[in-house]
């Protein structure tokens, strides 16, 4: 049985976009007892999502929730916006990447980890970019990954929880 | 939640955290010379050799000891003797033992680093 078809990919991106959005905006109220640290909970429906192999979705969802995010925070195009979307775009490729060369053998906690520290990763390069000249490999690093860490796992958690749901939404999508 | 293939990617993780805590090594890895300027002169000393220079500007001479990657002034003509006081000055300080009578400054500088912090033009 085919479950998803061309119209109803696009029903699916709109509602899982604004979902996640929602999700991404919500995170301001969650204080984190860690400075610069972010659950990015809307990561979970992208993860979701390359679990379940629909990349283009997952894609899709990402880049969508970032310029939403950007929109109402108004951020957009700023340059917070574009640190958000390259980070965005290299934890998406990064998961999809793990996911494509382990498939089953890697569990969603550790795709999520891999997101995570790709993400402010991506942030951390281009800020060092703008703001210092060069990135180099050192303490900071070590830093970012092992603060990645946590939020990663939590990320990742949801999603697996969310995996293993039978979701309706996309089976009775037309 | 945990499947095999998780244990690679956590220890990747793991060598990723660690490698950058351990810069120490890799900076006594980097060989460092002693810097000497005397006067308008400039000399470098080798530090994986012990051995004692004697540096001289105008009248004055200025006995220099390298020993076990360390440097001191042990003796110098001048008056109050305070480069001498200053002791041991080891490869991962960052001060100089300065003579001023005698117009020596002696400091370490590791090879390939750049002395120069920041050019305006």
């Amino acid at each position: 049985m085919k479950v998803v078809e061309y119209g109803s990919r696009v029903y699916m991106i709109a509602v899982f976009s604004a979902l996640a959005s929602l999700l991404q905006l919500l995170e301001i109220f969650i204080i984190m007892p860690i400075p610069f640290v972010k659950i990015g909970l809307a990561n979970a429906i992208v993860l979701f999502f390359i679990l379940r192999k629909q990349f283009m979705i997952a894609f899709m969802v990402n880049i969508i929730r970032v310029f939403i995010g950007g929109f109402f925070s108004a951020k957009l195009f700023s340059l917070p916006f574009i640190f958000s979307i390259s980070g965005a775009l290299l934890s998406f490729f990064v998961m999809t990447g793990v996911f494509l060369i382990f498939r089953i053998y890697v569990s969603a906690v550790a795709l999520s980890v891999c997101g995570a520290i790709a993400f402010n990763m991506a942030q951390y390069v281009l800020f060092m970019f703008f703001f210092d000249g060069e990135a180099v490999y050192g303490t900071t690093v070590s830093v970012i990954i092992g603060l990645s860490v946590i939020p990663g796992i939590l990320t990742g958690v949801v999603a697996e929880i969310l995996n293993r749901q039978d979701v309706e939404l996309i089976k009775k999508t037309r | 939640m945990f499947r095999p293939g998780d244990i690679l990617i956590y220890f990747c993780i793991v060598i990723l955290i660690i490698i950058p805590l351990l810069p120490e090594q890799n900076d006594k890895n980097l060989s460092s010379r002693v810097k000497v300027i005397a006067g308008n002169s400039l000399f470098f000393f080798d530090t994986y050799k012990d051995s004692i220079y004697t540096v001289r500007e105008g009248k004055d001479s200025v006995l220099i000891e390298v020993k076990n990657r360390m440097v001191r002034i042990k003796s110098s003509t001048c008056r109050d003797k305070y480069c001498e006081k200053k002791g041991w000055l080891k490869e991962s300080d960052s001060g100089d033992i300065i003579c001023m009578p005698n117009r020596i400054i002696v400091s370490f500088v590791k090879e390939g680093v750049s002395e120069i912090d920041a050019v305006t033009e």
